[in-house]
């Protein structure tokens, strides 16, 4: 792995706010549902599934609050018994954090808000360099036969 | 519009399956879960109404494993065909990579059909992307009903331009791997 560049920047960030907050997880997630960065532990949590619903969760949120007539709900925050779930727009992606149900999400609040501005440009930067601005990215003829044939072996009927 | 992210080394591409309401979306993904290697599937979600009609989407992500040093996964979605879901319909196509139309075979579903290839159009170019270049297989679904059109009839409304398509009955698994086949070469090949 690299160890510069925004993907390093941007982990570099939620890895140090999960040490300074307690948070047991973090997830940039882009607007298709794919996490772009993860830092932290899941633990049981399936993070894929869970970056799915949060992003449309949160774009189902932008579609609210554009219905009673506001630009975005920037934060949404979601407390629970065991745990506690933080979720901004960021860069133009998601950001998840995840805390054990001991902390309070009105105290992690403004921290969080911290951490969103602090990663934001990594993002930005991480999703032009994955092809998130609408450039066009070429990957060898090598690695389209081969995932060709990953895929006729993986989906043939009756498997 | 697939993700490639070189830092990590993943491609992480989105298809979704789209079509008329009960046209047999959410049954096609529901196969694929019960039969591809449980190795390769992660955790199947599906946000749906106590009587089974998809109410925002479905989600299956199929991992490949690692291809020529990237991490290669298809994400799998199913919209909510009802009319009045528009909203979350048209929410689920942000960043998709290839598109799965599937159409209700039955004579009474023809005109649902259409609308519901309209309405996908409408909603993919809203986003500003081009129905002409994205990867785009439709399927006819349902060819085990007495009442269904042949396909010639069913290829003039929905499928003019000669696009791959495919017969299915997803019930019984007919044409489900086929279909997913089909869309996810299309897409892999636009990314070279
Ligand atoms: N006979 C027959 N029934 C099918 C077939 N495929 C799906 N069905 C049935 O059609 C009904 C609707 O299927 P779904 O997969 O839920 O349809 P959907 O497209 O997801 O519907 P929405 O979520 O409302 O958009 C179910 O009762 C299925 O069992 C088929 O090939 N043949
Ligand atoms: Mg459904």
């Amino acid at each position: 792995m690299k160890e510069d560049g925004p993907l390093f920047d941007a982990r570099d960030g939620l890895g140090r706010y999960l040490v300074s907050s307690g948070a047991q997880l973090a997830l940039v997630i882009d607007e298709a549902g794919r996490v772009l960065v993860a830092a932290g532990d899941a633990g049981q949590l399936d993070a894929t599934a869970f970056a799915s619903v949060v992003a449309a969760h949160y774009e189902a949120n932008l579609q609210l609050a554009s219905l009673v007539g506001e630009p975005d709900f920037r934060t949404l925050l979601h407390q629970g018994e065991q745990s506690s779930i933080y979720i901004a727009g960021v860069g133009g992606a998601v950001l998840a954090v995840v805390y054990d149900g001991t902390r309070r999400l009105a105290e992690v609040g403004p921290e969080a808000l911290l951490l969103a501005e602090r990663v934001e440009s990594p993002i930005r930067e991480l999703i032009a360099e994955s092809g998130g601005d609408g450039r066009v990215h070429h990957l060898s003829p090598d690695w389209v036969e081969a995932v060709e044939s990953e895929i006729d072996r993986l989906f043939k009927e009756g498997v | 519009m697939s993700m490639i992210n070189y830092a990590s080394r993943e491609i992480n591409c989105k298809i979704v399956y789209y079509g008329t309401g009960l046209g047999g979306k959410t049954t096609n993904l529901e196969h694929v879960y019960a039969k591809i290697n449980p190795d390769t599937r992660g955790k199947m979600i599906s946000l749906a109404t106590e009587t089974d009609r998809t109410l925002f989407f479905d989600f299956l992500p199929i991992d490949l494993g690692e291809i020529r040093g990237f991490k290669t996964r298809f994400h799998l979605y199913t919209v909510p065909g009802q009319v009045y879901y528009n909203a979350s319909r048209k929410l689920i196509l942000k960043g998709v990579d290839g598109i799965v139309f599937v159409a209700d075979s039955q004579e009474d579903r023809a005109e649902a059909n259409v609308e519901a290839m309209h309405n996908l159009y409408e909603n993919v170019e809203s986003y500003g992307y081009d129905m002409e270049t994205i990867p785009f297989v439709i399927q006819y679904n349902k060819r085990d009903l007495p009442n269904i059109l042949p396909v010639e009839e069913l290829r003039a409304q929905l499928n003019p331009n000669g696009l791959t398509d495919l017969e299915a009955i997803a019930t019984e698994g007919k044409g489900v791997f086929e279909t997913l086949q089909a869309v996810s070469k299309l897409v892999v090949k636009a990314l070279s």
